[in-house]
């Protein structure tokens, strides 16, 4: 491995309650979900719904919507690439690059959260062709056109957006867990013991994070079929990025939600 | 944000922006009040070189960025979100070559390297430069001509690890290249220990000299801010390029082993460059871009080891008869803690990927386990050390078993590394290929120390936090969706709330395939268990299973189970149903579901209470593939299975649920 950069929680209160959950009762996600979810509230209100969440989440609603109509010209405008012979995995690449060349002087006011939109908006394409009985490797840009397609209803789009953000949820509770996680592993008294904990630990909390996704599954179907229709299936960032504020605190409630 | 400003030489500040600049920070190398070391030693003595002033550009707008990335904190490390990890630079200087460096493309190359190298952000106003510097690498008596630079077909950066060391000795001892060593110097120990290595290489490979600059690049005076060092290998790969551009060399190589490369996250706080990117793929070609620019025709970097992983790297000192070297060559990244008797620290990512890396190459008499202060196999890890080490084993125990595609849905950063072109796929399926021999290489050195260890372990002579222990262990962590073997169920906060008011006793996951076995019965997963059972069975428990979705709290009145409505009456005051064939039902259920209940009482799973029954347990425990059942070869069950809700996160094809595809 290359070199890395490992930081430690915060030592405030709430911080220091999910460090005591991970000690006492790492059992209960919801709990730990919860305590995650009060002591990065301000990061998550201020990050979590910035401009690269958004902007991801707006790509994907550009792709649905154009999936059905000209996609070529659509991807065009977008910027991204076009050649519906172009392998799947070349498209992800070059989906995560736009997103980063698009942020670019911008992207260091959201920390972390540009890359992680762009894992999530990787991760999201490539479940949504996997949806489709294929997978990323021997699938093209027309596969994923198609793929797209099967979305394009409201109901299917909401299972798009619970997808995104569900992985982004848990990407993000990962990454602030991951400081401790490890560090309880041993512990005296401790419930974590084994790397095989920590594993169904940390398969817990996504499980967890993605399911309480479902919170945005019918706000997204809602505001995808009105959206559609008040602008006539040509969907602006700004509107896009009204939904991803409300879809967050969404989220953030739901975990929260947890511990009462 | 606003930008950190940074004059470097006396450049003329641009106009301030809006809101203003962060900080101001001067860099110059000239004169007095220089605070940044420039210099190039000992080819000065070698040879007549002159490194163009398109090259001088390069290197010293590497030196200043350099400079900068020490001198503006990353935000400390309590900073989760990272809002204090990438930074706005905007560098003023002054070049020699302003036509070239003004150009939109070129500067858009510069940036685009840096930012995907550090995840900063970085702006330059460029200016004429009022003085002529190039880099002379002089002329020398002393040294043997026939192994001068001016031989050299290939410039290889030479950090003194063991993968630039294989490298070197790949190239002259299996190529028969003759390589231009060069080096970055920073740190006094690491020179004296790059020098022994260097000394040992010649002597190994006499038909090559190894001619060897080394560069100094270091801040002066000022603290250092942050210690990350994220744009060492721009400087690194300007110094090569610059050097190879000014001898016709083309072939610059800037070698790591292909998971080194890559450095896949083994922690989900490395997010973007918090994994260093010193020879990632895109970072090489983002390089490779600017250099084509700057250099028309002229060098380009290449990591030849970048499809393997470093025990294959290490297998070329085995090939060649030169594994002694790996005794010289150095991983650790605590250089300045380190001491002769024990050169490794033994926890930095690094000493753990070189130690696994030896062990499995079978070179651990090259690299013994006293040359590390902490064997992590052994003894007592903790901080940052067990985060690295178990980060290894975890990384490594998670991704082997996976096929293709599932790596990649694990590690979305592979897409991340791939260009976005015809290539991507191939590449792809090479890196997922080094991934699986990367991780099998790991858990097979885990075995191999275990079995080692086992009296230990045994014994509880090993602490627990030792690498050893903590592989060993089983799973105790009984979180509520890891009752059994069926995948995970974990109930939101709402869900666990109804699960309560509803009073539901089993916390089972069970799932309903539509899948038949090999007599006919209907396959019916219960937590650890498959169950078989009769269509009329299958078919009380399809009931049940709705009525959790349309009556509250699952109660379903006991008539609607029949075939014929039958009467309320038919249950008796005591929660007993007087009916013959519900009873029956009821009763074949219970037992059928009895051999998954494990010490569950099925009368709690099956309730019945006054007239009603129910499936004691929340839905979301109860999975169920909608399609399969509609196509059921009983027209009851397939009738059924149309009340189940098409559009519910429970409705799951088998291979979703077992994990082989990703839920939709």
């Amino acid at each position: 491995m290359g070199h890395v950069r490992l930081g430690v929680l915060p030592k405030t209160r709430p911080w220091r309650e999910v460090v005591a959950l991970l000690y006492e009762a790492p059992h209960d996600v919801a709990a730990v979900a919860s305590a995650v979810a009060v002591a990065a509230e301000k990061e998550l209100d201020r990050f979590g719904a910035g401009l690269p969440v958004a902007y991801g989440f707006w790509l994907l609603t550009r792709l649905t919507m154009a999936s059905r109509g000209d996609f070529a010209a659509e991807l065009d405008a977008l910027g991204l690439p076009s050649d519906s012979t172009l392998s799947a995995t070349a498209f992800s690449a070059g989906l995560g690059d736009h997103l980063r060349q698009t942020m670019g002087v911008r992207a260091a006011a959201f920390g972390h959260f540009t890359e992680l939109a762009s894992l999530s908006l990787h991760k999201t394409l490539a479940e949504t062709i996997g949806q489709q009985g294929a997978g990323l490797f021997g699938s093209t840009v027309h596969d994923v056109q198609h793929a797209f397609a099967q979305y394009s209803s409201g109901d299917q789009f909401a299972n798009l957006a619970r997808r995104y953000f569900g992985d982004l949820l848990a990407r993000t509770v990962k990454s602030f867990l991951d400081r401790e996680v490890p560090r309880q592993l041993g512990q005296p008294g401790g419930q974590l013991n084994s790397i095989a904990d920590r594993m169904a630990f940390d398969k817990a909390v996504g499980t967890y994070c993605r399911e309480s996704a479902f919170i945005v599954h019918d706000f997204a179907r809602d505001w995808y079929g009105k959206a559609k229709w008040q602008t006539e299936g040509d969907i602006d960032f700004a509107r896009a990025a009204d939904f991803t504020g409300v879809a967050m605190q969404k989220l953030r409630s739901e975990l929260r939600v947890g511990t009462k | 944000m606003a930008a950190h400003l940074v004059l470097c030489e006396g450049a003329v500040a641009p106009p301030t922006p809006e809101g203003g600049w962060a900080k101001l920070l001067e860099v110059q190398h000239r004169g007095p009040a220089a605070n940044l070391t420039l210099k190039v030693q000992e080819l000065a003595h070698a040879l007549n070189i002159t490194v163009a002033r398109r090259g001088m550009d390069l290197v010293r707008i590497a030196a200043y960025a350099a400079w900068a990335d020490q001198m503006v904190s990353r935000g400390g490390d309590t900073d989760v979100t990272g809002k204090g990890w990438p930074r706005h630079f905007h560098l003023g200087i002054p070049v020699q070559d302003l036509a070239l460096w003004s150009a939109p493309a070129v500067q858009w190359a510069l940036r685009d390297t840096l930012q995907l190298a550090s995840d900063d952000v970085w702006e330059f106003s460029f200016s004429q430069a009022h003085f002529d510097e190039q880099l002379r690498l002089g002329d020398a008596p002393g040294v043997d001509p026939v192994h001068m630079p001016s031989d050299a077909d290939c410039v290889l950066l030479f950090s003194g690890g063991a993968d630039s060391g294989a490298a070197a000795v790949e190239a002259v001892a299996i190529e028969g290249k003759r390589p231009l060593l060069v080096s970055h110097r920073s740190a006094t120990v690491a020179d004296h220990r790059r020098d022994r290595l260097l000394g040992e290489l010649r002597r190994l490979n006499p038909g090559w000299s190894f001619p060897h600059t080394g560069v100094v690049v270091k801040r002066q005076q000022s603290p250092e801010a942050d210690r990350s060092q994220r744009t060492r290998p721009f400087l690194f790969a300007s110094l090569g390029a610059a050097i190879a551009a000014s001898l016709a060399i083309h072939d610059v190589r800037l070698c790591d082993n292909g998971v080194v490369s890559l450095n896949l996250p083994i922690n989900g706080q490395l997010i973007g460059a918090k994994a260093s990117r010193s020879t990632h793929p895109k970072v090489i070609a983002a390089f490779n871009r600017l250099a084509a620019l700057v250099f028309p025709g002229g060098p380009q970097v290449q990591n030849t080891l970048a499809t393997r992983t470093k025990a294959e790297v290490l297998a070329v000192l085995r090939q060649t008869g030169q594994e002694a070297l790996l005794g010289y060559t150095w991983s650790c990244s605590h250089i300045h803690a380190s001491s002769n008797a024990t050169p490794h620290c033994g926890v930095c990512s690094q000493c753990v990927d070189r130690r696994f890396a030896s062990l499995a190459a079978g070179m651990e008499a090259y690299d013994p386990s006293e040359q590390y202060a902490v064997d992590i196999f052994t003894h007592e890890l903790r901080g940052d050390a067990i985060t690295v080490a178990e980060g290894y084993v975890s990384f490594a125990m998670e991704l082997e078993p996976l096929d293709d595609e599932a790596v990649v849905a694990a590690r979305e950063e592979l897409v991340q590394a791939l260009p976005g072109d015809a290539t991507a796929e191939a590449l792809l399926r090479q890196y997922v290929d080094l991934v699986h021999r990367h991780a099998g290489t790991v858990l097979r050195v885990m075995q191999d120390q275990m079995a080692l260890h086992a009296g230990a372990a045994l014994r509880r002579l090993l602490p627990p936090t030792c690498l050893v222990v903590l592989a060993s262990r089983p799973r105790e962590l009984r979180t509520p969706a890891l009752v059994l073997g069926l995948p995970l169920v974990v109930l939101s906060a709402r869900e666990q709330a109804e699960q309560r008011r509803w009073r539901f006793q089993s916390d089972l996951p069970m799932y309903l395939s539509g899948e038949l076995d090999s007599r006919a019965r209907n396959v019916v997963q219960v937590g650890d268990h498959e169950l078989y059972l009769a269509d009329a069975v299958f078919a009380t428990l399809l009931y049940l299973v709705i009525a959790l979705y349309e009556h509250e709290g699952g109660w379903l009145p006991a008539p609607v189970i029949g075939r014929k409505a039958l009467e309320p009456t038919c249950w008796e005051a005591d929660d007993v149903c007087t009916d013959p064939m519900v009873v029956r039902r009821i009763s074949d259920l219970r037992a059928a579901l009895r051999p998954g209940l494990g010490r569950r009482d099925p009368m709690t799973v099956v309730e019945t209470v006054r007239h009603q029954v129910r499936l004691s347990t929340h839905r979301r425990y109860v999975k169920f593939d909608r399609k399969h059942l509609l196509a059921h070869r009983a027209s009851q069950v397939a009738k059924l299975a149309k009340r189940l809700p098409r559009t519910s996160p429970n409705n799951l094809a088998l291979d979703v649920v077992l994990g082989l595809k990703p839920a939709s």
